[in-house]
């Protein structure tokens, strides 16, 4: 229970984090601008016409709209997805280095809050400010497009939510890596590196047998079988955007993978955290 | 102890995160299989049919002075007289989606009954639907023409017959008791006409005694396993029905072109033109929404396998003209025939 209020106090700082709010503020500009600058012709369904920026009517592919829109849902999949991860490593960075900050820690350590519940309410705060952006930006762009068009697709909400998921465990060791250093720049780092590592992890079939070296391709398909596949959970959900049909058994086994390696990150970093003195 | 459970709990939760992300790994990523070929164009197997399908024919010379013309040309093509304003002009490739996995699947799932019609027509004329024939033609003026190999076809066998004559170097007249014509041309061509003059035209065509005129079907529309021009009201029969939809057709629709892909699944392109690009723009729409309220009402009456054909069909704008692109995965046709459509399994 304790680590709840601290989630809620993690999240009351947010609301006065300049990066964060601009990072909302911009993807409310993002969604003001589609909605303002997109004019669609819809006819009984099917997509007729598009005007982007005033410009002349153009001709489109005549299709049912939400089949016309998939490859769009498609794109700005690919756009959330993999921008919200990198722009999210970079603006929540700094929340647990400022937990630990000296003067802060202290006073927290005296109150009657176990260690654990401090790291798990962090870890559970960010998790929570994390999911809202994800699913703002996808469900604002269904939004307006079904204001635009009539159409509601809500595939791209759980698009958004395939984000929030995999952020889990990029944020797990982004704040063990905290714990370590007590560096926002070295939080960021660790949450890029594993950024670009899962994305590498999700090629690694491909990537091993150009290993000349047995022992060089076993040492690389060892560590990366431990770290989350980004960039196979990225076409996850650019074709779920997409409706395309996904194994869902097999998505489950992967994003429940991805929760468990943030757990056992935050697990490592509450090991940590037990045994340091301050 | 104590201290050492959250390392030993983060090694067991990383190891099963690994076994879980691992397990996963199976997931079907990236664009699905939903890209049915379309004959848009000719394929480079469609030109090298074309060059090996021309013949050479005589052509009647401008003069009677002039020097006999020879010129390489489809025989089919040629035999056809020529197209006015609405008339159709489709062939079909016989032999080809005879042998397309489609047609594969529907022959196993044929009858005792239909099998045995096909015997007692080959029994009956000396030609086998299934092996010797290889085009089939609706030309202008509700012209027919068969191609193939008639080596073996048995005239006398056809019902109705009334006298049948040579015509020309290679052909021959029949004519039937209900007042239709037939001609049989190199034992490769049979050709059922409404007159005499249309059966002894196709065969003049062919023989070069009349001039050449502009073939109902050029070369370069010949290409996929079915293709031409149809009318207005074949397509219309087609589309899902929608008010006004036949009536603009028939009003901004000037030629329909028609090219149908059997070699993998089966998709079909109609190439729309009209005078009118307005009106033709205005035709296209209401054939894109009449397919949309189509698939939304598949998706309501939980008809998924219909709304997701529809998923495919498209109208592409194109000024004075638009492309509709229709597809049918062979998957669809292997669940709708059932388990008679797979192949038998190997001994």
């Amino acid at each position: 229970m304790t680590a709840w209020y601290v989630a809620l106090d993690v999240l009351r700082e947010a609301a006065s984090r300049r990066w964060l709010l601009a990072l909302f503020a911009l993807i409310a500009a993002l969604l003001i601008t589609v909605g303002l600058s997109l004019e669609m012709r819809v006819v009984d369904g099917a997509l007729a016409a598009v005007k982007l920026f005033g410009q002349e009517e153009r001709e489109v592919t005549v299709q049912a709209v939400d089949v016309a829109l998939r490859p769009l849902f498609r794109g700005v999949s690919f756009f959330i997805f993999f921008g919200g991860l990198f722009f999210g490593a970079l603006v929540t960075a700094d929340f647990a280095p400022s937990l630990l900050a000296p003067g802060r820690i202290e006073h927290l350590l005296s109150l009657p809050v176990r260690r654990a519940s401090l790291l798990l309410g962090t870890y559970v705060g960010v998790l929570i400010i994390a999911a809202v952006a994800f699913l703002f930006a996808a469900g604002g762009f269904v939004l307006v497009l079904g204001v635009k068009t009539g159409a509601y697709v809500a595939d791209l909400v759980y698009a958004g939510l395939l984000g929030a998921l995999t952020f889990a465990a990029l944020y797990g060791a982004m704040l063990t890596c905290a714990v370590f250093v007590r560096s926002a720049a070295a939080s960021a780092f660790a949450g890029l590196l594993l950024f670009a590592a899962g994305i590498v992890a999700s090629f690694r079939y491909e990537i091993s047998p150009s290993f000349s070296s047995d022992f060089a391709r076993q040492v690389f398909e060892w560590v990366t079988m431990f770290l989350p596949p980004v960039a196979t959970v990225g076409q996850l959900a650019m074709d779920i955007a997409a409706s395309t049909p996904v194994d869902s058994g097999a998505l489950a086994r992967t994003m429940g993978g991805m929760v468990l390696f943030g757990v056992a990150m935050v697990a490592l970093g509450v090991w940590r955290f037990e045994r340091m003195d301050f | 102890m104590k201290r050492l459970g959250w390392l030993l709990l983060a090694v067991v939760l990383l190891v099963a995160a690994a076994w879980l992300m691992r397990g996963g790994e199976s997931v079907d990523t990236g664009p699905k299989r939903t890209d049915v070929h379309l004959p848009r164009r000719a394929t480079p197997d469609d030109v090298k049919r074309m060059h090996r399908r021309r013949t050479l024919l005589p052509r009647k010379p401008a003069s009677p002075d002039a020097p006999p013309i020879v010129e390489v040309q489809d025989p089919v093509l040629r035999a056809l007289p020529p197209r006015g304003p609405g008339d159709d002009a489709v062939v079909v490739e016989l032999n080809a989606i005879r042998h397309s996995p489609a047609a594969e699947m529907f022959l196993r799932c044929m009858d005792e009954d239909a099998k045995q019609k096909l015997q007692e027509l080959r029994d009956k004329f000396g030609v086998d639907p299934l092996q010797d024939l290889d085009r089939f033609v609706l030309g202008p003026n509700e012209t027919v023409l068969v191609s193939g190999d008639f080596a073996d076809f048995d005239t006398s066998a056809l019902d109705g017959l009334k006298s049948q004559a040579s015509y020309g170097d290679q052909g021959t007249l029949l004519e039937y008791a209900d007042g239709q014509y037939a001609a049989t041309w190199n034992d490769e061509m049979v050709i059922f006409a409404d007159s005499l003059e249309e059966a002894q035209g196709a065969l003049d065509r062919l023989e070069g005694r009349t001039p050449v005129t502009e073939s109902a079907l050029p070369e370069s529309a010949a290409y996929g396993e079915a293709y031409g021009y149809v009318g207005p009201e074949l397509l219309a029969r087609m589309l899902p029905p929608r008010d006004g939809l036949e009536e603009q057709l028939l009003a901004a629709a000037q030629d329909i072109e028609l090219h149908l892909d059997t070699r993998s699944d089966v998709g079909a392109v109609f190439d729309v033109r009209g005078d009118d690009p307005a009106a033709v723009e205005e035709l296209g729409v209401m054939i894109g929404a009449a397919l949309s309220v189509a698939r939304i009402k598949a998706r309501t009456d939980g008809d998924d396998e219909l709304s997701q054909l529809l998923d495919m069909a498209k109208v592409i704008p194109d000024g004075d003209r638009f492309r509709l692109e229709m597809a049918v995965p062979l998957d669809y046709l292997r669940k709708q025939l059932g388990a008679c459509a797979e192949p038998p399994a190997a001994p």
